[in-house]
């Protein structure tokens, strides 16, 4: 396995993923920085290690945020989501739609999430399948059913009509 | 007339569908108006997400900064990482990441002549009483050497190259921390830790890059060579000091 080649093949694809997955620069860097040390230990086959990057990431996005929310609910029973701030360069207006799309994002479950941020990154049905344990016939109803709810979610929060359902 | 399932058209809609299945979704689609119109929500919702997606990466794009503090992660393994847009790898001695560093170390640097001489320059006008700064040419690389790097002070490394950049710290195992993102690395040095010594490597064929050390530009790196800011005497625009190769 190139791990080398890996790192340069999947780390912009990877973050990426990561980013939209958890709203969250250095949490999506922590992330993928861990999946790769966790490859180190791996031995597969070079079609193999994209889709495994996706999966543990995925988890490690999961794991994470579960023991997050354990947490916040010791300390804040209601404590709002941290937005993280913009810079006084963007404009209100588009700092309102960016977070409008984070917020509709995290309202997702996270297998909706994951569903839909693979397809984005261009995984086949097999995959996407194989990474949430399900059928490879399920996937395109999951797949609608998850665009229906984040875009019913997005144009809720940003103040637009939700014309799709 | 059997209506097509919200999966079938989504599948059909991602060329997901087997050839024979997709022919039976798309014969049906000239005829119902129904499925028409839920193929065109699919549709309609897909682009809102690519649209919602393009926004947010555009916005996590002009917020990405140097990150707010040592994450676990990034202290468990003292960072490495192959970053982005070429990669970039920071190394700390003991990192359980060595394994995949010694490999990279290990592979046969680029035979590349060095067609200037090799000038090595003297340490230069770094950061007021923080560091020192020496800059120089390597096989196929420009060292960049940091000393006296310590108590929060930081490097950024901003680059576009598809070859490594790394970054290694040399001395003081404790004195800092890495973090990557696309196209740059930062260098954290930790507070009320002994003075670290750091080394950026360079490939010297980058398209470009700038070391920045405590926010002052020291070099500045392109494919019409290195430069190195601070040293007035060699002019224009104070700066270069040294140029490797073409």
């Amino acid at each position: 396995m190139d791990v080398q080649g890996a790192f340069r093949l999947h780390y912009p694809s990877l973050y990426r993923f990561a980013l939209r997955f958890t709203g969250d620069p250095d949490t999506a860097e922590d992330l993928v920085q861990e999946a790769f040390v966790r490859l180190l230990e791996q031995d597969l086959p070079d079609d193999e290690v994209r889709p495994w990057l996706f999966v543990v990431t995925g988890n490690l996005a999961r794991d994470r945020s579960r023991k997050r929310s354990r947490r916040s609910r010791l300390l804040e029973e209601h404590a709002p989501a941290p937005v993280r701030p913009e810079p006084p360069e963007v404009s209100a207006e588009r700092a309102e739609r960016i977070a409008a799309v984070r917020r509709a994002l995290q309202e997702l479950s996270e297998r909706d999430r994951t569903i839909l941020l693979m397809r984005e990154e261009g995984f086949r049905y097999s995959e996407i399948a194989d990474a949430i344990g399900v059928k490879h016939t399920s996937v395109g109803a999951l797949v609608a059913r998850a665009l229906r709810r984040f875009s019913a979610a997005w144009a809720a929060l940003d103040g637009t009509d939700d014309t799709s359902d | 007339m059997t209506h097509r399932t919200d999966g079938e058209l989504q599948a059909w809609l991602d060329a997901e569908l087997p050839a024979t299945d997709a022919s039976e979704v798309a014969g049906h689609l000239m005829l119902c108006t129904e499925c028409r119109a839920k193929l065109g929500e699919l549709r309609l919702a897909g682009e809102r997400l690519r649209v919602a997606l393009a926004e947010l990466d555009a916005g996590s794009a002009r917020t990405a900064g140097p990150r707010r503090g040592a994450s676990r992660t990034a202290l468990r393994a003292a960072a490495m990482i192959l970053a982005v847009a070429g990669a970039a790898a920071a190394v700390v001695p003991g990192s359980p990441l060595r394994q995949l560093l010694e490999r990279m170390a290990s592979s046969p640097p680029e035979s590349v002549p060095v067609e200037a001489p090799a000038v090595e320059s003297g340490p230069g006008p770094a950061s007021p009483g923080i560091a020192s700064v020496t800059v120089s040419p390597v096989e196929g690389r420009v060292a960049v050497l940091v000393d006296r790097f310590a108590d929060g002070s930081t490097i950024t490394v901003r680059f576009a190259t598809d070859r490594e950049v790394r970054a290694l710290l040399l001395s003081g195992e404790d004195g800092a921390r890495f973090s990557v993102g696309p196209g740059r690395l930062y260098v954290i040095a930790n507070a009320g830790e002994a003075p670290a010594e750091v080394l950026i490597e360079l490939p010297r064929d980058l398209n470009s890059a700038t070391v920045v050390v405590d926010g002052r530009r020291e070099v500045v790196a392109s494919r019409a060579g290195i430069r190195r800011s601070g040293d007035a005497d060699l002019a224009p625009q104070d700066e270069v000091v040294l140029r490797v190769g073409g």
